[in-house]
């Protein structure tokens, strides 16, 4: 996927939304700014598929350098499928966030966090205020 | 709040409380921060030596420390490896972020280790971030694993004195705050004999007290703040006891790994 593209939750997550049997489903997964900011990624724990999820709620969790960080759900919906080769393999958020990294893929109960979320240029605007 | 630009904290000193006591009071804290609370330092110690797993860590791997298997356990929300804590002066710093992602996170590290190592200096001990000393990695274990023990890693911020690690720190962050809490060995604990501390590697004998006035005096010129010191409020009391029994008095916590 390309990162200009995608939509952008302040909290670093990456959304892509398709089409999938006639539901939305958003893939959602964590933009190369905030893996290189979090810098050394150790431990990765993820949700099971089923769990529902709500928009700024925590569905996982990293750490880095002794940092403990949570994930936040960008959508609301359930969580119908899980990267669960992610944590065995972080190295893959680094080297390709926005393919192999992705993280969750959630059913979209509605459209209604989308509006919230942010285009890659405001997004990229996010990231130089904050580098 | 601000005060002549500095911002306004509060200082706690508690008395010692077991392991899921002081583990909850920080997490009440951080949640109290992130959700608008002022900047809060709290300095306390333990009731009875306990082991703190780091939070991704497996319980069962405490098997690779047998001296500390009579220790009571909690686990912590923070990351990084287990410390056995005993003689210690352990202290916790939550304070508002902006962004866990952002740079400004991982200089809360540097700041209160240039306090602490500042707050040794005035008692005659001097001590180095580890990326600035000569002294070598310890061995890990075989297959290039992370040591089980805090003490026994090293992270470039660890302050190291006579080749030793004394003091270290590990975070938790939330949407709009970060929880940093650290260890300060002041002495060796029998149940972790292989682990000086300041009395073994100096003269020093330092007390609890006296320490925990100088690092915040230094947090205080680091951080731009005032401290006022103020016991834990009723509130934030009333939500540690909840955590305690929800979180970290609780198998499903304690043993989740």
């Amino acid at each position: 996927m390309k990162p200009e593209e995608l939509l952008y939750a302040e909290s670093h997550e990456w959304v892509h939304v398709a089409e999938e049997e006639g539901q939305k489903v958003a893939t959602v997964g964590i933009s190369a700014f905030a893996v290189e900011q979090l810098n050394d990624l150790v431990y990765m724990d993820l949700p099971e598929a089923g769990k529902k999820v709500s928009s700024g709620e925590e569905f996982g969790e990293v750490e880095s350098v002794k940092a403990v960080s949570p994930l936040y759900s960008p959508v609301d919906g359930e969580i119908v499928a899980v990267n669960s080769e992610l944590p065995d393999h972080l190295e893959r958020l680094g080297e390709d966030p926005y393919g192999s990294g992705w993280v969750i893929k959630v059913r979209l109960d509605d459209d209604a966090a989308l509006g919230k979320l942010m285009d890659h240029a405001a997004y990229q605007k996010q990231c130089a205020a904050e580098g | 709040m601000t005060q002549g630009g500095r911002i306004e904290g509060r200082l706690i000193v508690d008395s010692p409380a077991p392991g899921d006591w002081n583990m909850a009071v920080d997490q009440a804290l951080l949640e109290e921060v992130d959700g608008g609370g002022p900047a809060t330092l709290r300095f306390y110690a333990w009731d009875e030596p306990t082991l703190s797993l780091g939070y991704f860590q497996r319980a069962e791997a405490r098997s690779e420390h047998r001296e500390s298997g009579s220790a009571a356990l909690v686990r912590r929300a923070t990351g990084g490896g287990a410390i056995l804590h005993d003689v210690e002066l352990t202290y916790s710093l939550c304070v508002p972020i902006r962004d866990r992602a952002s740079a400004e996170v991982r200089t809360v590290y540097d700041s209160m280790h240039r306090s602490i190592t500042a707050a040794l200096a005035d008692f005659g001990v001097r001590v180095q971030r580890f990326a600035d000393s000569a002294a070598p990695l310890p061995e890990g274990p075989p297959g290039g694993a992370e040591p089980f023990l805090c003490f026994q890693r090293r992270t470039d911020e660890d302050l190291i004195l006579a080749g030793y690690k004394i003091a270290g720190s590990a975070q938790r962050r939330a949407a709009a705050a970060v929880l940093q809490h650290g260890s300060v060995l002041l002495s060796a604990s029998r149940l972790a004999p292989q682990l000086p501390g300041i009395r073994q590697l100096s003269s020093a004998n330092l007390a609890f007290d006296a320490l925990a006035s100088r690092i915040a005096h230094h947090a205080g010129q680091e951080l731009s703040a005032v401290w006022n010191a103020l016991p834990l409020s009723a509130r934030a009391r009333d939500r540690a006891a909840e955590i305690v029994a929800e979180r970290f008095a609780a198998d499903s916590w304690n043993l989740r790994r």
